[in-house]
């Protein structure tokens, strides 16, 4: 049995327009599920969190550091600077686009774009705008060395630790 | 044909609007479960306690452990680092880390390693895991967190693991060792029981029910009740009770080699066979069970210098020890087999 | 200063500009609806449509699900590809945090599981509908290429099955690479092939892994264009119609088409909301699952290979794989191509074999797991267990189905349909039996093996 049809002629713009109004009211709704979906990937896409690097890392015993001398760690991109007056902990990436930084004579030298830092990573020449980063030391509870990389400190700053006195005296 | 599409068509157009509209009531739904972020509740409570370095809550924060992996824990146990505050009266998720055992610091090790649980986990239930997906360590409580020794450490190898040397020896006394073994396949007369390492993680209500009521879960069991095994004697109960989880726990031997690494100072077992002076003279065996019998284990009296690493599997001594032995050994291979 | 001139008359047309350029053919006061069809619409749907084609019963809108699963399946892959770290250090590692801290993560994932699962069901159920309506008939070429498409759709399901890394997937395809491993002449270099080595290790993960999202789903891919393209080829939908009723594929089939798009993201986004995808313990080579199971749409072999390796592993998946290929050159009759299930006579028979079907095959594995028989049949020579069990029951029972049928009807095609209904019934019971196997391959009862799956 065939259904009966609306009258075609009568009903043309009435049923147009709502045709029309539930068209374009499809559409945007479904534009607005693609927006989101859209925005759902972007979000996913950012990382919730960076694996890989911890703000505070173990650097070793603070005899591994002899006096006087400046070690390159490395695994943890860092300088350890030993002095009289205590215990420093540099990056050695260069703060103009990260390449790592080699010691020479006079201080650091970058290899990729030709910066020069002097022997406490402030900058001599080159590209780079700002000093080589210090960052924080401190012993921690099983005596070793740490750094908190979280906690910037200025060029120069050296933390005076008992243990480091404790060693030179030793 | 009743169906007429240009009739139906005209119904598409509502029709489609409204999947499109449930659509996007399911991504609404979906976005609020995605955006939720239960541990940040946890955060602004401790700020709000006063207890923060900060006024800023931290975010995920992450301890590297012992095998390589990451755990999240301390992203709401804000205060288990923190030593230097006296938060046991806030109590959970706040409190303060006991003391830890020797050089089993939070920082060396991370926290699943002994707690068990899911640490990259951020939401309660996965996290502690205590609703159970089968094979996964749920979170152990105290005490049962000394079962976690037995991930690295032979029971008796070193001081701290003697909850599950007194359950080893309960294991072996009680006559558990019967019909329950720790190796597939078996060795015992009666082998009736399940291999007690494949029966999965039990809580601990589940190893009493099975302990007391044995036919409760498996109608057909003939194990008898174990109740007044145990009557007058709790303690031993739960000495058990951790024994038998110890013997589940994934083993960590990544921890076990990081740990001897670090302090210099491997602890071998090879005194086994090497009791009366060989290349591993030097380190006790600290099992009473072995040093009782001495002179029945004294593998030179028979094999001469000859001792092979092998001698072990073929010799008829060390045989009829062997469930003894499994039970402090149970992860090693070669004894297993 | 005429070069500034000719710059702001540019940037005052852009926008104009913008429109005619970007819609070639098109002049702007077209209605949305026709710039659509001219422009891209165009390309992928014929102009008419037959009324038949449109209406839901024809097809169920089957193959279009799948084509949606497909979209769904390759935005949320690529999405997880950002986070999966394919490595045995490193992959679980990887499926826990996309579960715990990947923003939307876990829906992600869980939509990309039950979409796969999904797909799996609905091209199964596209096959049945392509079977029972004979629309293989005159699309020889293309019926083949939806086989080629079926296949693929399980090796990426099964390839995908592995990524976890957890227990389940380890043990599941270590069970089914060795079922591989069976298969005569091609088995063994198969198994070395996928697992690249002597056990299943980081080679296997490697190896899955490109496969998963590469090869496959390019093949896939090729194949879909393909088979979509055919389908244009050989004139829509298969019917013998001549002169049939037709209407504009803009709106009549663009709606139907856009319902079942949305239509099938909505009901996998409802599943991933309530339900969560299946994630076991980290992967342990040394301590088997107990007992190791193969994905839901391997059961039925493993089930079979239970009783016999060679009839269940070997003889029963070739006979039927030939028996798919060369369906479309058994049955060469032009009659009802397109309809559900041809004549009412045809109808009845082919129902009455698949009920009998089911009887004959669920009282015979019943019987074969009775200790009583199982006596009988253990002390039987061992030629004889390769035959004398459900595996080979089915076997006996289809080719059976199919002469008997053939005989009575006296035509190829019902003679065909009810041999395949029969062994889809056979398989079915053999995939619930699989679904109720427990520990050490023993039946658990429903309600255990409901418990072991949620």
């Amino acid at each position: 049995m065939k259904k009966t049809r609306p009258p075609e002629a009568a009903s043309v713009s009435d049923a147009v327009s709502r045709r029309d109004f539930l068209a374009d009211s499809g559409r945007l709704v479904t534009a607005a599920c693609l927006a989101g979906v859209t925005a759902g990937a972007v979000r996913l896409s950012l990382p919730d969190v960076e694996s890989g690097r911890r703000p505070r890392a173990r650097l070793g015993a603070p005899a591994d550091f002899k006096m006087g001398t400046v070690t390159w760690l490395q695994e943890h991109e860092l300088f350890v600077c030993h002095k009289a007056h205590g215990f420093a902990a540099f990056s050695s990436r260069c703060p103009h686009l990260g390449c790592t930084v080699r010691r020479t004579t006079t201080g650091f030298r970058c290899p990729c774009h030709g910066a020069r830092f002097d022997p406490e990573g402030r900058v001599v020449s080159g590209p780079a705008r700002r000093a080589l980063d210090w960052f924080a030391v401190e012993t921690g509870p099983d005596g070793q060395l740490w750094v908190d990389r979280s906690r910037a400190t200025e060029p120069g700053s050296f933390t005076p630790l008992r243990v480091a006195a404790a060693e030179s005296a030793g | 044909m009743s169906f007429d599409p240009r009739h139906d068509s005209r119904r598409l157009f509502e029709l489609l609007l409204l999947v499109a509209s449930v659509l996007f009531a399911g991504l609404a739904i979906a976005a609020a479960q995605g955006l939720s972020r239960p541990w940040k509740a946890f955060q602004a409570q401790f700020v709000a306690l006063g207890l923060g370095k900060s006024e800023v809550p931290p975010g995920i924060v992450e301890v590297s452990t012992c095998d390589g992996d990451v755990d999240r824990c301390t992203t709401c146990h804000l205060g288990a680092a923190r030593l230097d505050l006296n938060v046991a009266a806030i109590g959970h998720p706040f409190r303060s880390h006991r003391p830890a055992l020797g050089s089993h610091t939070p920082e060396r090790m991370g926290c699943t390693a002994c707690h068990g649980g899911v640490g990259r986990a951020l939401d309660v239930d996965r996290a502690h895991a205590l609703a159970g997906t089968a094979g996964v360590d749920p979170l152990l409580k105290t005490p049962f967190v000394l079962a976690s020794c037995g991930r690295c450490h032979v029971p008796g190898d070193r001081p701290g693991t003697e909850t599950l040397v007194q359950g080893a020896l309960l294991y072996l006394q009680l006559g558990c060792a019967i019909c329950h073994s720790l190796t597939a396949g078996g060795i015992g007369a009666w082998d009736d029981g399940p291999e007690l390492r494949a029966l999965g993680r039990r809580s601990k209500v589940e190893l009493e029910t099975s302990l007391f009521e044995p036919a409760a879960d498996f109608p057909e069991s003939t194990m008898p009740s174990y109740e007044p095994t145990f009557e007058g004697h709790p303690e031993e109960l739960t000495v058990l009770s951790t024994y038998v989880q110890a013997l589940t726990l994934t083993r960590l031997p990544a921890c076990a080699t990081a740990a001897a690494r670090d302090l210099g100072a491997l602890s071998v077992a090879c005194s086994r066979c090497h009791l009366d002076g060989g290349p591993a003279a030097g380190v006790p065996h600290r099992c009473s069970y072995i040093l009782e019998r001495k002179a029945e284990l004294r593998c030179r009296g028979c094999h001469g210098a000859a001792t092979g690493k092998n001698a072990a599997q073929d010799c008829p001594v060390v045989a009829a020890h062997r469930p003894a032995c499994v039970a402090c050994h149970w992860g090693s291979e070669t004894l297993r087999r | 200063m005429s070069f500034v001139a000719d710059v702001v008359r540019a940037a005052r047309a852009l926008p104009q500009n913008l429109r005619h350029d970007l819609h070639p053919g098109v002049s702007a006061d077209d209605s949305p609806g026709s710039r659509l069809r001219r422009s891209f619409l165009y390309h992928l749907f014929p102009l008419r449509v037959t009324e038949r084609a449109l209406a839901p019963a024809t097809t169920f809108g089957l193959g279009l699900v799948s084509v949606a699963l497909f979209i769904l399946l390759t935005v949320t892959g690529l999405l997880l590809m950002f986070y999966y770290v394919p490595t045995p250090r490193d992959a679980y590692g990887s499926m826990l945090d996309i579960d715990n801290v990947v923003t939307f993560g876990r829906l992600c994932r869980r939509l990309h599981r039950f979409g796969a699962d999904l797909m799996v069901a609905v091209v199964l159920l596209h096959l049945v509908r392509v079977v029972a309506q004979a629309a293989y008939r005159r699309r020889e070429l293309n019926w083949l290429i939806g086989l080629g498409l079926a296949s693929l759709l399980v090796g990426l399901a099964f390839t995908g099955y592995l990524l976890p890394w957890d227990q389940r997937s380890y043990w599941a395809v270590r069970v089914v690479t060795e079922l591989l491993g069976l298969l005569p002449v091609v088995g063994r270099a198969m198994q070395l092939v996928l697992v690249g080595g002597a056990e299943v290790g980081a080679a296997t993960l490697s190896r899955f892994y490109a496969l998963h999202v590469a090869l496959l789903p390019l093949g896939m891919l090729g194949c879909l264009v393909w088979h979509l393209w055919r389908i244009r080829k050989d004139g829509g939908l298969a019917a013998v119609e001549v002169d049939p009723p037709t209407v504009a594929a803009w709106p009549h089939l663009v709606l139907r088409v856009s319902l079942v798009l949305l239509g099938t993201t909505a009901l996998v986004l409802f599943v991933a909301l309530v339900q969560d995808a299946p994630l076991a313990p980290l992967a342990n080579p040394l301590r088997p699952e107990n007992p190791e199971k193969a994905p839901w749409y391997f059961l039925a072999v493993q089930e079979m290979v239970s009783y016999s390796a060679l009839t269940g592993g070997v003889v029963i998946p070739v006979l039927t794989a030939l028996g798919f290929l060369a369906l479309p050159f058994l049955d060469r009759a032009d009659l009802d191509v397109g309809y559900w299930l041809g004549a009412r006579g045809e109808r009845r028979t082919v129902l009455v074999a698949v009920v009998a079907s089911g009887v004959v095959l669920g009282l015979g594995t019943v019987a074969y797991l009775t200790p009583e028989l199982g006596a009988v049949l253990e002390a039987l020579p061992p030629w004889a267990h390769d035959v004398l069990n459900p595996a080979g029951l089915m076997l006996c029972w289809t080719a059976l189905v199919v002469v008997g049928t053939g005989l009575r009807t006296d035509a190829v095609r019902p003679a065909l349909r009810a041999g395949i209904g029969a062994l889809f019934v056979g398989l079915c019971v053999f995939t619930l039996l699989g679904m109720l196997r427990g520990p050490d391959w023993g039946l658990a009862s429903p309600w255990e093996a409901f418990r072991r799956v949620f």
